[in-house]
């Protein structure tokens, strides 16, 4: 690693099937990363919860829970942030008007399954939250922590 | 799933973690997990010094499966110098050790039920380790 030449960035991909139970590989991983760089616990529990959301929504939404469809993330690693991408196939796309709902909790009781908060908190636990398209057309979200070192 | 790590030490301990992840989830007995853990380290630890000789541009391939039967792993480097694997039974040195080199082939071959080396000239080398969900009543496959 040499920061006058650029390389200061490390790159970890983790494929997974489009299959729920997986986002739970996706956080795990990201967690011992995580933990590695020098996370509080706390920034550690939104990560996992924003990675979680965004795998849920790989699986169910963008690739219709078709397992053979792949979810991709990619942990970017920099010495004062970690940046996660989470792409889908894009079997079925973002609604960009969905990026920026504001769900009620009044509205949540209506509701059977509970859903509909999962970008709400991406937004709410990470300081960036970007909703691109993936490289091969599927629906990417990108997603930034900042590390913050305790000062001397 | 599929891993893809940089050759850096320390590394893959983010490889070991995501596949503990994995063999968790699928039920794996606790002690189980600690066998897959530490063969999938010196795979990885084998893969970024030997294989890809700690370049960081290289990268370490992690293929994990799974079945009724097998949690299969995939290790691959992008090497050209394939390691040569130890027969089971294991057969250890009598200590003290002259040298501590091998012990990770070693340690593969003894906690892995089957362990293969597959040179691949596209990509480098691929360690493949099976681990038999139920060590017990599994009818070893001879083909």
């Amino acid at each position: 690693m040499n920061d006058r030449e650029g390389a200061i960035e490390q790159v970890i991909e983790l494929r997974l099937p489009s299959r729920l139970g997986y986002e739970r590989i996706a956080m795990d991983t990201a967690a011992a990363l995580a933990r590695r760089m020098g996370f509080p616990a706390e920034r550690i529990d939104a990560l996992r919860t924003a990675i979680g959301e965004a795998v849920t929504n790989a699986i169910e939404h963008g690739n219709q829970a078709d397992a053979a469809m792949k979810v991709v993330v990619v942990l970017m690693v920099r010495p004062d942030e970690l940046i996660i991408s989470v792409a889908d196939q894009g079997r079925q796309a973002l609604d960009p008007a969905r990026t920026h709902i504001q769900p009620r909790i009044t509205d949540a009781f209506q509701r059977a399954d509970k859903g509909g908060w999962g970008i709400w908190l991406m937004r709410e636990l990470m300081d960036e939250v970007e909703f691109t398209l993936a490289p091969g057309g599927g629906n990417q979200v990108r997603m930034v922590v900042h590390l913050e070192r305790p000062s001397t | 799933m599929q891993l893809t790590i940089p050759s850096i030490l320390g590394y893959e301990v983010i490889a070991r973690d995501a596949v503990a992840s994995l063999a968790k989830r699928f039920g794996l007995a606790p002690e189980r997990i600690e066998d897959i853990k530490t063969a999938l380290c010196e795979a990885c630890t084998n893969a970024i010094e030997h294989g890809n000789h700690a370049d960081p541009q290289r990268k370490v391939r992690v293929v994990c499966t799974i079945d009724e039967q097998h949690l299969i792993i995939e290790v691959c480097d992008e090497g050209t110098d394939p390691p040569v694997l130890p027969k089971k039974p294991v057969e250890w040195p009598i200590c003290p050790y002259t040298s501590f080199r091998g012990r990770g082939l070693m340690l593969m071959a003894a906690l892995a039920d089957e362990v293969t080396v597959v040179p691949d000239a596209l990509t480098g080398t691929c360690v493949r380790l099976i681990f038999y969900r139920h060590p017990t009543n599994v009818v070893v496959d001879v083909s």
